[in-house]
C-alpha cells in the first residue's frame, strides 16, 4: 500500500498551499542605519509536475509566495512595513531514486536543476521624510537542488524534503546612495539603478524544509520551515531581508 | 545560515549610550548631508572639528535632556532649517533663517483683503480683489492638489487682469505639489532648475545635476501677469516653487528674500529612536546657483508699519499696482 502511494506521489502533479508565520530581520541603510526585527505572515503555493522531456525525469516547479511583515528597531519608536512577492520557476532533473517505477517503499530522491526567480517588494518606514520607502525588484537565474526522503511511520507514508535555491546571477533594482525616489519616478532621472547581481554583492538563498504526511490517497498535510535570505550591497547601500517562516498547509496530488 | 549570510553584508552598530547615539548622529550627517562644501565656503564649517568640540561635552551619566542639548547644539553648526533632531520631549531646530528677519506677513491684514467668504480648495484660499486682481494664498504644499482643483481656481479667476500667488509663510511640503501649481503658468516643457544627489559617503560625492523639467498643465493655464509674494518664511518646497516661477516671463517675485531650504530632506534615526532630519539632495536654479540661502525677489518690499496702521499690506499693494500698470520685473 505504501509503495503504491509513493508511486502515485512521484508520478503525478503535486500542488501545495502553505500559510506561515514569519520572523523577520530587516536592514536597509537607505532608510535607516538601525536593524529592524518583527513578524508577519506568508502565503506560498508550490506546484510541481513532470514534463515529457528526458524520459519524464525532468520536472517543472513553480513557487509563488507573498510576505507581509511589520518590524521595529531596538528603540521600538518606529516601524517598517515589509511586503514581498516572489515567483520562481525551476526545472529539476531527477538524478537519484526512481520517480517512475514506484518500486521503493522508502529511500532518497535527489533532484537538481535551475530556473528563473523574480522578486518584487517594498519596505516602508514610518520615519517618513523624502526617503520613506525602498523598493525591491530582482530577476535572477537560480540553481536549485532538492533532496527528498520517503519513509513510513505509524502506517502512513511520509516525505521529508529539503530544497535550496541560490541565485547565480541576475539584475536587481536599487536607488543610488542618496538618490530620492522623487528623482527616479517623478523626474525620470536614473543613476546606476539596475545592478548586476552576483553572490558577492547580492548573495541570496531560499531554503525550504518540509515534512508531508499522507492523510488520504490524494491529500497530505505539510509542515515546514522556510528561510528566505535576501541581501544586497550596491551603490554604497546595504540591505538585508531575512525571513524565517514556519509553514503549515496541504498538498494535493492530481 | 543567516549568520553566515549576515557576515557578507554587515556594519558595526552603535551602542545605545550617550556616546553611541552621539557618534551615530555625527556619522549619519557626515555620510549623508549635502551642503558641507557650501557651508565650509560660506562660514568655514568643519564637521570633524564639530565632533571633537561637542564630544568633549559628553559625560557617562548625563541625562537624555543633556545629551539632546549637546546633539542639538552640534546640529546648529550646520545652520540649516532642514536639520532637526526630534525626541519624544523636544525638537531641535534652526530657525534663524526667518526669526532674524522681518515677518512681512499678517494674517489679520490678509483677512482685510480676502474677508471670510473666500473660496477654499485643498487648503488654497482664493478670491477676486476689488480692482479685479485675482488673489491666491497657498499656505503649504503639504497636501496634494489635483488638476480639477487648479481648474476650479483659474476658472473662477479667469477674467481678472492679473494674479497674485502669495506663498508667504509657506514652509513647504511636497515638491510635486509645487510643480503641479507652477505647471499652470507655462505653455511648453520648461527647465526650471536642477537636482543632484549624493553618490557616496565623501562630502563631495555628487551625481551630475539633472534638469528638473516642468510639463505644462493639461488643464487651464494662466497667461496674464503674475506676482509671487514671498517672505523669509517661504521655505523648502515653497522656495522651490519661487525658483520655478522666477524666470518665467510673466512672473514678478515681490517681497523679501525667501528663506531657502534647497536640500531635499531625508530622515534617519539614532539607536535611542530619536529621529534626525537633514538635507540630502541639493537643488539649483536654472543658472546652476544654489538657493539654499534663499532667492532674492525681483522687487524687494517690506511691510511698512504706517501701511499696517492703515490696514494695508505693503507687499500686496505693490503687487496690485505693478499688475495694474504692467510693470513687472525692474
Amino acid at each position: 500500500m505504501l509503495a503504491v502511494a509513493l508511486s502515485v506521489a512521484a508520478q503525478e502533479r503535486e500542488s501545495s498551499t502553505m500559510l506561515g508565520i514569519s520572523g523577520v530581520a530587516q536592514w536597509d541603510t537607505y532608510l535607516s542605519n538601525e536593524r529592524y526585527h518583527g513578524g508577519g505572515l506568508t502565503l506560498a503555493s508550490q506546484i510541481s509536475r513532470p514534463t515529457h522531456w528526458m524520459q519524464r525525469r525532468l520536472y517543472v516547479q513553480h513557487l509563488t509566495q507573498g510576505n507581509l511583515a511589520i518590524a521595529e528597531p531596538r528603540s521600538d519608536k518606529h516601524k517598517t512595513i515589509n511586503g514581498f512577492f516572489h515567483w520562481q520557476v525551476a526545472w529539476l532533473y531527477h538524478f537519484l531514486g526512481s520517480k517512475e517505477s514506484g518500486s521503493k517503499e522508502r529511500g532518497w530522491e535527489l533532484n537538481a536543476g535551475g530556473g528563473v526567480q523574480t522578486r518584487l517588494g517594498f519596505v516602508y518606514n514610518t520615519l517618513g521624510g523624502n526617503n520613506p520607502a525602498s523598493a525591491r525588484a530582482a530577476v535572477n537565474i537560480i540553481a536549485s537542488g532538492q533532496a527528498r526522503y520517503h519513509f513510513g511511520l505509524w502506517h502512513k507514508p511520509f516525505t521529508a524534503a529539503l530544497q535550496a535555491d541560490v541565485p547565480l546571477t541576475g539584475l536587481f533594482f536599487t536607488p543610488d546612495y542618496g538618490q530620492s525616489y522623487y528623482e527616479i519616478f517623478s523626474l525620470g532621472h536614473y543613476s546606476h539603478n539596475v545592478q548586476m547581481a552576483n553572490p558577492f554583492r547580492a548573495f541570496q538563498a531560499n531554503m525550504l524544509l518540509t515534512l508531508d504526511c499522507r492523510l488520504k490517497a490524494r491529500t497530505a498535510l505539510r509542515v515546514g520551515y522556510q528561510g528566505q535570505f535576501m541581501q544586497s550591497k550596491a551603490n554604497g547601500l546595504k540591505t538585508q531581508d531575512f525571513y524565517h517562516n514556519v509553514l503549515v498547509g496541504f498538498v494535493r496530488y492530481m | 545560515m543567516a549568520t553566515v549570510l549576515g557576515a557578507c553584508v554587515s556594519e558595526d552598530e552603535f551602542s545605545n549610550t550617550p556616546q553611541g547615539n552621539f557618534d551615530a548622529l555625527w556619522q549619519i550627517v557626515d555620510e549623508h548631508y549635502c551642503f558641507f562644501g557650501d557651508k565650509a565656503a560660506e562660514y568655514g564649517l568643519d564637521w570633524g572639528e564639530c565632533r571633537r568640540k561637542y564630544s568633549d561635552m559628553l559625560l557617562p551619566g548625563m541625562t537624555r535632556e543633556q545629551l539632546f542639548e549637546v546633539c542639538g547644539k552640534m546640529l546648529d553648526e550646520l545652520r540649516d532649517g532642514h536639520v532637526n533632531l526630534v525626541s519624544p520631549f523636544n525638537a531641535a531646530r534652526y530657525w534663524d533663517w526667518y526669526e532674524n528677519y522681518p515677518v512681512n506677513f499678517s494674517d489679520s491684514l490678509q483677512r482685510v483683503y480676502i474677508g471670510t467668504d473666500y473660496r477654499l480648495t485643498c487648503g488654497i484660499k482664493y478670491c477676486i480683489l476689488p480692482d479685479n486682481i485675482g488673489y491666491v494664498y497657498v499656505p503649504s504644499f503639504d497636501g496634494g492638489v489635483g488638476s480639477g482643483n487648479l481648474d476650479a481656481i483659474f476658472t473662477h479667476l479667469r477674467l481678472c487682469d492679473g494674479l497674485i500667488v502669495d506663498v508667504r509663510n509657506n514652509e513647504g511640503g511636497l515638491l510635486t505639489m509645487a510643480q503641479d501649481l507652477a505647471a499652470s503658468f507655462i505653455n511648453a516643457k520648461t527647465t526650471v532648475g536642477y537636482i543632484a544627489h549624493k553618490t557616496g559617503k565623501a562630502h563631495d560625492a555628487f551625481s551630475s545635476p539633472e534638469p528638473v523639467k516642468l510639463v505644462p498643465s493639461d488643464g487651464m493655464r494662466w497667461q496674464k501677469p503674475v506676482a509671487v509674494l514671498t517672505n523669509r518664511r517661504t521655505y523648502s518646497a515653497a522656495n522651490a516653487f519661487v525658483m520655478y516661477m522666477k524666470d518665467l516671463p510673466n512672473v514678478t517675485v515681490i517681497g523679501d528674500r525667501t528663506g531657502g531650504g534647497a536640500g531635499m530632506p531625508y530622515n534617519n534615526e539614532l539607536p535611542n529612536g530619536w529621529k534626525v532630519r537633514f538635507s540630502a539632495c541639493p537643488t539649483y536654479d536654472i543658472h546652476m546657483q544654489s538657493t539654499e540661502n534663499g532667492i532674492e525677489p525681483d522687487r524687494h518690499c517690506d511691510m511698512l508699519a504706517t501701511d499696517f496702521a492703515k490696514g494695508e499690506d505693503t507687499i500686496i499693494e505693490l503687487a496690485r499696482r505693478l499688475l495694474k500698470t504692467g510693470k513687472g520685473k525692474e
